[in-house]
C-alpha cells in the first residue's frame, strides 16, 4: 500500500483553513500526536515528488509550521521536510547497499549525520538529529531489512508525529482509512477576469 | 490449542505515547504498523484511535473487534474488511476436521485485515517512546599540510588553524555556525599534502585519509557497522605510517587499529602518539576546549565562515606572484593588438561590433591582473 500523507504539528483549524484555501482537496485527520492530511491525487497518472508536494507547500506557507510529507511505494520511501527555507528530502531505497570501502562509508555516514542534524534543526528539534540519523536501512547480516514503511514510522516516532499516516494514500484508494477523517474541499477560486467583470 | 491472539493497529511507539509505558509493555510483536499484545486490546484501541481485535478458541473460534470510536462487536457482526464477511463467516462456522485452528485463525485475520506476518515472530520492532540515550558530542579535526592555513576558507566553516609540526597543521571547527563534516573538510584541504579527518566521542573514534581528491583509507573504532575488514585496517595502517613518515611503524599502527580492548578515543590518541603527533588534544579534547586552546596561541589563525565564491576569491587574491603579473601584462598587450586589428576589420564592415567589444573587455580583464599584490 502506498503512502502519500502530510503530518504536521500545526493545529487542526489552520490546517483545515489551509486546505480550503488551496487548490487541492483532501481528508484532514486530527490525531492526538498531530494532524494528518491526505491530499487528493493529481490529475495525471504519473507524478513526481515535486508535483505531489505542491499542495503540501501551499499548506506549510499558510500554517507557517514545518511539516513532513511522507511518500512510499514498493521501491522508495521519501520524507520531505517543508518549511520556510524550501523543501529537503530524505530517501531510502529498498535495495540500498552502502559503500563497501571504509573511507567512503565513513565519509557518507558523516554527511548523512550532518544532513539529518540540519533537518532536525530546521524542524525546530535540533536534539532529534542523532535519532533521525539512526533511521537507516543498511543491511545487517542475519537480520531482515527494515521495511520501507517502518522507516517512515520511525521518523514519525523521532518527531512524535502520528505514524498511522504511513500506508495511507488517496493515490490508490478513495477512502482515507483513518478514524474521524474529515473531507475538506478547496474553496472555489474566483478567476481574475470574473472579479474584473464583477467590479464593472 | 492455539494461544489467544490480540492485535491492534498501532505501533509500540503510539501505544506508549497514548496509553502509557505499561500498555506498551504488553506488546510482544510488531509488524507493518500493527502490534500483537499479550492481553485483550479493548483498553488500547480507544486511546490509540485504532482498530483492534481479539481472537481466541473456546473451543470454537471467538472473534471480538474494537472500533477506533471505542465500540465493539463480536461473532458474525465483527468489523470485517469490505468483502471479508464471507471469509469471516467461514472461519467462524465452517465445520471440517481438515480446517485446522491455525488455518481458521489465518482466515479470520485475513478477513479483518490483520497482517498474517503478525502471527509470526517480530521482524521489525519499532522503538518504543522512550528516548534513546543521547550520544556524547563528537569532536572533529583535520590534520593537513601547511597550505591548510591559506585554504581554510574553502572548507566552508568558521574554524581555527594551528601548526602542530613542520609538516602538519591542525584544522578544526570553532563551534560557531554550521559545521562541515570532517571528511568533507579534509577533502577541501588536501592538496599535494595528504589530509586526515579524525573524529572522536564517547562511543566511537575514527579517521579518513584523503590524498588529493580521493578518500583512500578509513577506520573507526566503535560506533556503527562500518565495513572494517582485516584488509582495510592493513591498508589504512600502511597509508598512515607512510604519510606520517614512519613506515617502519606500519605493523604497530595496524596492530593498534585492530585492537578492541581500548576505548575508542584512547585508541585514536595512542595512534597519533605512535605517528609522532602527541599532544594537541587528539582523541581527548572537545571542540570548545580546542577553540579555547587555539585562542591562546600566537601561531593560530582564525578563519570566519565564507561563502564558496568568497573563499575562491580569497584563495586567488593575494596569491599573485610577479610572474603572474608579467603574464597578465603580456596577454593584455597581445589582446590590445588583437582588438585594434578587430576594430579595423569591423570598421571595414567585415565583422560585428560585438567582437570588438569582447576584445576590449578581455584586454581590460588582463590589464586588471597587472595590479600589485594586495597586502
Amino acid at each position: 500500500m502506498s503512502t502519500y500523507a502530510l503530518v504536521t504539528k500545526a493545529a487542526a483549524g489552520p490546517v483545515t483553513d489551509a486546505v480550503r484555501a488551496g487548490r487541492t482537496g483532501g481528508y484532514v485527520v486530527t490525531d492526538p500526536l498531530g494532524v494528518i492530511v491526505l491530499f487528493d491525487p493529481p490529475s495525471l497518472t504519473y507524478s513526481s515528488t515535486s508535483r505531489l508536494a505542491k499542495p503540501a507547500r501551499a499548506l506549510v506557507r499558510h500554517t507557517e509550521t514545518p511539516a513532513w510529507l511522507l511518500l512510499c511505494d514498493e521501491e522508495l520511501a521519501e520524507a520531505v521536510l517543508l518549511d520556510d527555507d524550501g523543501e529537503s528530502s530524505l530517501q531510502w531505497a529498498a535495495g540500498w547497499e552502502p559503500a563497501s570501502e571504509p573511507a567512503r562509508y565513513l565519509a557518507d555516514r558523516q554527511e548523512w549525520d550532518a544532513y539529518c542534524a540540519e533537518l532536525a534543526t530546521r524542524y525546530w528539534r535540533p536534539e532529534a538529529g542523532p535519532a533521525l540519523a539512526m533511521v537507516r536501512n543498511d543491511p545487517v547480516p542475519g537480520e531482515q531489512r527494515i521495511p520501507l514503511p517502518d522507516l517512515l514510522r520511525r521518523l514519525c516516532a523521532v518527531f512524535d508525529l502520528p505514524d498511522i499516516a504511513v500506508g495511507r494514500s488517496l493515490l490508490d484508494n478513495d477512502e482515507p482509512g483513518l478514524h474521524d477523517a474529515r473531507r475538506v474541499e478547496p474553496a472555489p477560486h474566483v478567476r481574475a477576469w470574473h472579479r474584473l467583470f464583477a467590479r464593472a | 490449542m492455539i494461544e489467544p491472539f490480540f492485535a491492534v493497529r498501532a505501533t509500540p511507539h503510539r501505544i506508549a505515547r497514548l496509553c502509557g509505558p505499561a500498555a506498551a509493555s504488553a506488546v510482544i510483536a510488531s509488524y507493518d504498523g500493527w502490534s500483537r499484545l499479550d492481553r485483550d486490546p479493548g483498553e488500547v484501541g480507544g486511546p490509540t484511535r485504532a482498530f483492534a481485535c481479539a481472537l481466541s478458541f473456546e473451543p470454537g473460534l471467538r472473534v471480538v473487534t474494537y472500533s477506533p470510536d471505542g465500540s465493539s462487536a463480536s461473532g458474525l457482526d465483527a468489523a470485517a474488511l469490505p468483502g471479508g464477511a464471507g471469509l469471516l463467516r467461514r472461519a467462524l462456522t465452517h465445520s471440517d476436521p481438515r480446517y485446522t485452528e491455525r488455518r481458521r485463525l489465518a482466515d479470520a485475520c485475513h478477513a479483518l485485515g490483520v497482517p498474517i506476518g503478525l502471527l509470526a515472530a517480530p521482524t521489525s520492532p519499532i522503538p518504543a517512546a522512550s528516548a534513546p540515550p543521547a550520544p556524547s558530542p563528537t569532536t572533529g579535526v583535520v590534520l593537513a599540510g601547511p597550505s591548510a592555513r591559506a585554504d581554510a576558507g574553502l572548507a566552508g566553516q568558521s574554524a581555527w588553524t594551528v601548526p602542530v609540526s613542520p609538516q602538519w597543521t591542525l584544522y578544526f571547527w570553532d563551534g560557531e555556525g554550521r559545521q562541515t563534516p570532517t571528511a568533507n573538510a579534509a577533502l577541501a584541504l588536501a592538496g599535494r599534502h595528504p589530509a586526515v579527518a579524525c573524529w572522536w566521542s564517547g562511543e566511537a573514534a575514527g579517521f579518513v585519509v584523503v590524498h588529493g581528491a580521493k578518500r583512500i583509507a578509513g577506520h573507526q573504532w566503535g560506533g556503527g557497522p562500518a565495513p572494517i575488514t582485516p584488509e582495510s585496517t592493513a591498508a589504512a595502517g600502511r597509508v598512515l605510517a607512510a604519510d606520517f613518515g614512519v613506515p617502519d611503524q606500519a605493523l604497530a599502527v595496524i596492530g593498534l587499529l585492530r585492537r578492541t580492548d581500548l576505548a575508542p578515543p584512547d585508541a585514536l590518541a595512542s595512534l597519533f602518539a605512535l605517528l609522532g603527533l602527541p599532544g594537541a588534544g587528539l582523541g581527548r579534547a572537545t571542540t570548545a576546549s580546542l577553540a579555547a586552546w587555539a585562542a591562546t596561541l600566537p601561531a593560530a589563525v582564525h578563519t570566519a565562515r565564507m561563502t564558496t565564491m568568497a573563499a575562491i576569491r580569497s584563495e586567488f587574491a593575494g596569491a599573485r606572484a610577479l610572474w603572474q603579473r608579467l603574464l597578465n601584462g603580456a596577454v593584455a598587450v597581445a589582446m590590445l593588438l588583437a582588438t585594434a586589428a578587430l576594430t579595423l576589420v569591423w570598421h571595414g564592415g567585415g565583422i560585428s561590433g560585438w567582437w570588438v567589444l569582447l576584445g576590449a573587455l578581455t584586454t581590460l580583464s588582463y590589464a586588471w591582473g597587472l595590479r600589485p599584490r594586495r597586502s
